[in-house]
């Protein structure tokens, strides 16, 4: 069992300042979970007649990206390639002081307390991150073969569970990690390539519009990337930016005018 | 247009950041590799001055190709500090509200200091070239003939100062430690970087960066120690290097 | 009410074909002026309101999350069934019909089931289309793997994320409906009531869970597409937010619910540990595929697995069912790790039941490198929730409540007996009988929501054309003023016990008594506990805050107080099956050795309640099924 001094960040909205709130938490089992913890502190405050914290999680097992807080410091806590709901209380010592914020950027604006809003992300994806199809008869998928490492690398940037730890953990909160791995994911695929000049100029931009920040190379974001995405797929994205921009000719079909 | 939206976006001016960072690079190979000439005397370094003048002069003139050089890497270091400012403004916005408690990897610090270091740099550079091109600053004496300083002599004597030695060498330093960072960063924001060549790549910017503060901070070091001897006196020099022809009769 | 399921004439192969040829239309041009609203962004609300919004309907789509991709399809992990038969090793569209008919034991839709794997083949080609990264052999076709309870290896899979590939996939596509302004998204909105008009589906009410505002939403469809209620155990493998308040509620405004006792408890989950855990973890099934489950010959054995010889150990699914082992479907594999563990020989591990799953041969045979690369997520996920490494040690599992197959009734068209009330996906109960296979649930929602509504729902629709209400109708503001009641009645109980912990209490009883094995006088006990509960909730609950704003209690409350309703129905519902089928196994209805026995004689039939009034109990009605192609037999996996 373990006792920790938990400085909890508490926001009544977005308008309101916010500041630390300071909890003691006594006989934690070290097998629960963070957010069980968090849970139980819950429990106690509406106990004590008080308003319980506020934060984000669904599924609690690293894979909706719902939950996100920034513990001691770095994007969904302590550990490697986990989520927050991931993160268990074995991972503190007796009598560790726990900060806890909110993920913080322009871009995802805060809600309540732990709770921001990340919809900028959605918009990003709105801006080209899909292949159209609709609904219906299909080629057979096994006529367009993908070989393995293709594939595989595909699955590699489409694991992003769009949680924004890059973001949280970026200085300059950018969101570069996210959007590249959401280009690449498509863009690698044979069945990405028709739109792959307009995706990634689509998406950089909304990306921009956001307010997002640029990569000055840190790698923050690969470090706290739950799923370990790696920033391979910022360079890629650059050197199709390049191309999307300054080397395919944007207008094709346009007359030319002769003197 | 395609260009405009280029030059707008984050990523355009990432990519012009590395663009301009990398023709400084380019221009500072150059530069070491001129400065090595001083290894072997007096006489190579300003035969070497002497030629970095007459290169392409039947296309360029006298002189013409050093001026495209200084126009193309000045150039690139006022788009450079542009860019990087515009961007640092735009991250800044887009950090928001800060973390109480932030904890960071330790090696990223040189690049969370690129700034500082480019601005040191960049002090550096102006006070650099006020010192030995123009001789506007003479914290030692600057002697010129022909339009130009004579390097070895300039630089033997200021390097015997002892802070102005320190100096050189500690901004060589920062040089390195901000082409560290940047060197890799080229091969990253240009596009060529993947899971085979990160090695690599990191290795190349670290030698470029340990070759390049090594091979300019020889030059202090050297004058300092005595290693590099007193310039021969100013009339044989000047009488050399006007007939420059003769480099072996001024060796024996 | 009318239960009249409307399932086309003619052989069971060919009904669906037959029914889009003569199924009504609603034209291109005519389509925009059509809304439809979809209740949930899972599989099923994604793929269904992309769908329908490519086809050019005006489509509104809710769920509880910031954003549509968090649906809690995206923590499906195996894989999803499609009879490619890319293995060429038997596989075909009758035999994925015959081993969804068998696993859920004779007791789901032959037409349903039929037209599932008929659709089975459009879903892989579909989310191919769409990027969906599926797993690809090294010359670059796709690659399967096997599930429990079937023969053949026809599971698509993407790492273990498959559910999360599907979802993007689904989700994209509705992103890019968004853009084309076709497709409108209310992100963190819940849904508190179903307002029908003169009999007709005519919209909702939700409460924006930012604002606490109560809002309406008129339609001429709407779709509930919901997901399943498994939190009503309180630990489930489900989403701590996945909820039964969108179906309880269409069910208080007249649909009927079906067979809501059929649970599917999943085999292999992280055993429970701790009192306060609120969330289990399910580890794939397919770790079956190569992992062996074993206990202890010994009663109350209390060496460490390594110590315990081989032939000390008691490979009970091996030696019981020689022919699938390991992969007998999940009722079977659950009912006989609680067997083998009521009888003494399960593993304690501080208090906890549970079996061992061992890869010890599998890792001897084919070497600790291909081991990782297939399941190397799995295994660092157990290592870093119970701190032990499945390389050294087996892991430890035990079921766990997992996926509910009881939902709305709904007839061929996928509509409620509410006309212009949808229910698809997991919230309906339409193709997995008594327990569904593994695989089985990604497809059935993509197929509901890709290939079957878009196609079904025109049927209905050109039926109301120019017959629109919109929210100002009287009915809107009557539901709304329910809802802000029944709020208002949460807020100001002003109690002692947290929804939480009644939560838990009801979680706990309905696990004892309505869980993998079920008896009338058990049955009847958990009953009466909720009658409890439900006293407790409505007397000493307390809620903090208020109710403009966000408030995560507040949410938790309303959502409770809807599982307390639905557990009542569901223990009825398992107290009148008296009888063993599936996953629904009453233990006065059993054979020697612990099988199922079924009667088909009483309860070869679909079981629909219908709410009538708070208070009254439940009217119950049966829906014949018809068996054409297959008779139901005993099941075996022998
Ligand atoms: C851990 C796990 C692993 C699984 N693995 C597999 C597998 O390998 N293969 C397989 O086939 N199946 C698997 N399943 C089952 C499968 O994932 C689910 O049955 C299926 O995803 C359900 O999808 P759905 O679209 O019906 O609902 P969900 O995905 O549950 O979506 C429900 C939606 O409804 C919304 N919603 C709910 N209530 C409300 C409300 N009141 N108001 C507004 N919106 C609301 C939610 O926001 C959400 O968007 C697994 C399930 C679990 C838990
Ligand atoms: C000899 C002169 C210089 C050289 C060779 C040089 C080189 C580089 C290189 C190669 C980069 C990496 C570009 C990339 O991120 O891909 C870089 C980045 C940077 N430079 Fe310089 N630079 C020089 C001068 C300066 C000066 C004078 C400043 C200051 C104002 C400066 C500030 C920066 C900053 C802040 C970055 C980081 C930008 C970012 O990562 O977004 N540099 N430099
Ligand atoms: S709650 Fe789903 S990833 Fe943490």
């Amino acid at each position: 069992m373990i006792s920790l001094t938990l400085h909890i960040w508490r926001q009544n909205g977005p308008d309101d300042t916010g500041r630390f709130q300071t909890h003691r938490m006594t006989d934690i089992d070290p097998d629960i979970s963070f957010l069980e913890m968090m849970d139980l502190l819950n429990e106690q405050l509406m106990a004590d007649n008080k308003e319980p914290i506020t934060f984000d999680s669904d599924c609690r097992e690293g894979i909706c990206g719902t939950c996100s807080m920034v513990i001691n410091g770095r994007a969904h806590g302590p550990g490697h390639l986990c989520t927050t709901c991931e993160v268990r209380m074995r991972q503190f010592a007796d009598g560790d002081e726990v900060w806890v914020e909110p993920f913080r950027s322009r871009a995802f604006p805060p809600v309540k307390d732990l709770m921001v809003d990340r919809s900028a992300f959605d918009r990003i994806i709105q801006a080209g991150g899909y292949i159209t199809v609709h609904s219906g008869p299909k080629p057979e998928p096994n006529a367009n073969p993908i070989s393995h490492p293709v594939a595989e690398e595909a699955m590699d940037a489409a694991e992003c569970i769009g949680c924004g730890a890059c973001v949280a953990a970026c200085p300059n909160g950018a969101a570069m990690l996210f959007t590249s791995a959401k280009i690449n994911h498509l863009n690698l695929l044979p069945q990405g390539q028709p739109e792959a000049i307009s995706r990634v100029l689509g998406m950089v931009d909304q990306m921009d519009k956001e307010g997002f920040g640029a990569c000055t190379n840190h790698a923050e974001c690969q470090d706290a990337c739950p799923k370990g995405i790696s920033i391979k797929f910022i360079s890629a994205m650059n050197k199709q930016y390049v191309k999307a921009t300054l080397i395919e000719p944007n207008e094709r079909r346009g007359r030319l005018e002769s003197q | 247009m395609q260009l405009m939206r280029f030059a707008r976006s984050t990523l355009g001016l990432k990519i012009i950041v590395a663009v301009t960072g990398a023709i400084m690079i380019g221009f500072l190979l150059l530069h070491a590799y001129g400065n090595m000439h001083i290894w072997f005397g007096a006489e190579e370094i300003n035969d070497y001055s002497y030629w970095l003048r007459e290169f392409g002069q039947h296309l360029f003139g006298y002189g013409g190709f050093l001026w495209i050089v200084r126009v193309v890497v000045g150039g690139a270091l006022i788009v450079h500090v542009i860019t990087v400012v515009a961007l640092i403004r735009r991250n800044r916005a887009a950090r928001g509200s800060r973390y109480r408690k932030t904890s960071r990897r330790k090696r990223i610090i040189i690049g969370l200091t690129m700034i500082f270091s480019g601005a040191l740099i960049l002090t550096f550079l102006v006070l650099h070239i006020l010192q030995f091109t123009t001789g506007t600053i003479q914290p030692t004496p600057f002697h010129e003939q022909d339009g130009m300083g004579i390097v070895y002599i300039n630089l033997y004597q200021a390097f015997q100062v002892w802070w102005i030695a320190w100096a050189y060498i500690l901004a060589v330093a920062i040089v390195g430690i901000h082409i560290y960072h940047g060197a890799w960063s080229v091969f990253q924001t240009l596009g060529w970087n993947n899971a085979d060549r990160n090695n690599l790549f990191r290795h190349i910017a670290a030698a470029l960066a340990i070759g390049l503060f090594l091979s300019f901070a020889s030059v202090p070091v050297m004058f300092w120690t005595g290693v590099l001897p007193e310039p021969p006196s100013m009339s044989q020099t000047q009488q050399h290097t006007q007939d420059h022809g003769s480099v072996e009769a001024t060796r024996q | 009410m009318n239960l009249d399921a409307r399932i086309p004439d003619g052989p069971v192969q060919e009904k669906w074909s037959r029914h889009l040829e003569h199924a009504k239309l609603v034209g291109p041009n005519n389509r925009p002026k059509y809304d439809i609203i979809v209740v949930g962004s899972g599989l099923a609300g994604a793929s269904a309101a992309s769908s329908l919004a490519a086809q050019g309907y005006n489509v509104q789509c809710f769920c509880y999350q910031d954003t549509p991709r968090r649906a809690h399809s995206i923590a499906a992990q195996g894989g999803i069934n499609a009879a490619k038969n890319y293995c060429e090793d038997g596989d075909s569209v009758y035999r994925l019909f015959y081993d969804t008919q068998k696993g859920g034991d004779f007791r789901a839709r032959e037409a349903n089931v039929y037209r599932l794997a008929q659709l089975s083949h459009n879903i892989i080609d579909q989310a191919t289309a769409q990027g969906v990264p599926f797993a690809r052999e090294y010359g670059g076709m796709l690659a399967n793997r096997s599930f429990g309870g079937v023969l053949v290896s026809r599971t698509f899979y993407c790492r273990g994320q498959t559910g999360q590939q599907l979802l993007l996939g689904a989700y994209q596509s509705m992103q890019r409906q968004i853009h084309d302004g076709k497709l409108t998204m209310h992100t963190r909105c819940e849904l508190q009531d179903v307002v029908v008009i003169d009999g007709r589906a005519r919209g909702i009410v939700v409460r924006d869970l930012i604002t606490g505002e109560i809002r309406s939403h008129a339609a001429d469809a709407v779709v509930l597409a919901s997901g399943g209620p498994g939190n009503v155990y309180f630990k489930s493998t489900n989403a701590i937010n996945s909820n039964a308040t969108a179906t309880w509620r269409a069910h208080e405004r007249g649909a009927g619910m079906a067979n809501p006792c059929y649970v599917q408890i999943h085999p292999t989950c992280i055993p429970v540990s701790g009192n306060f855990q609120c969330k289990l973890t399910l580890m794939s099934e397919s770790l079956r595929n190569d992992g062996r489950v074993w206990v202890p010959r010994k009663k109350n054995d209390d060496r460490p697995p390594q110590s315990i010889p081989e032939d000390e150990r008691y490979y009970y699914l091996e030696e019981r069912y020689p022919s699938f082992g390991n992969l007998v479907p999940r009722d079977v594999a659950s009912r006989n790790a609680k067997i083998v563990c009521d009888d003494g020989f399960g593993v304690m591990g501080e208090g906890t039941r549970a079996v061992y799953l061992d890869f010890k041969d599998a890792i001897a045979e084919r070497g600790r490198s291909t081991i990782a690369e297939r399941y190397g997520n799995l295994f660092q996920m157990y290592e870093d929730i119970t701190d032990e490494s499945p390389y050294e040690t087996p892991f430890r599992i035990y079921p766990a409540v997992h996926y509910v197959m009881g939902g709305l009734w709904v007839d061929y068209n996928l509509m409620t007996n509410i006309p212009g009330l949808y229910a698809i996906g997991e919230a309906n109960f339409s193709d997995h009988g008594a327990n569904r296979l593994g695989a089985s649930s990604m497809m059935q929602c993509l197929a509901d929501g890709y290939f079957v509504l878009p196609q079904t729902i025109g049927d209905y629709l050109h039926d109301i054309f120019r017959d629109k209400v919109s929210t100002d109708h009287p009915a809107f503001s009557q539901h709304e003023q329910d809802v802000r009641e029944r709020i208002g009645r949460l807020m100001g109980i002003g109690g002692t016990q947290t929804p939480l912990s009644l939560h838990r209490k009801l979680g706990e009883t309905m696990w004892e008594h309505c869980g993998m094995a079920r008896t009338a006088e058990g049955l009847k006990q958990c009953i009466s506990d909720i009658g409890q509960i439900r006293d407790e909730f409505w007397k000493d609950l307390r809620v903090p805050g208020t109710a403009d704003g966000v408030n995560q209690p507040l949410e938790r409350a309303g959502r409770v107080a809807d599982f307390i309703e639905l557990a009542e129905l569901m223990c009825r519902d398992a107290l009148e099956r008296d009888e063993s089928c599936g996953c629904h196994f009453r233990e006065e209805h059993q054979t020697e050795d612990g099988e199922v026995v079924r009667d088909d004689e009483r309860f070869g039939n679909v079981t629909v309640w219908e709410y009538t009034q708070k208070g009254s109990p439940h009217i119950k009605h049966e829906e014949a099924i018809d068996f054409d192609l297959l008779k139901p037999m005993t099941r075996s996996y022998k």
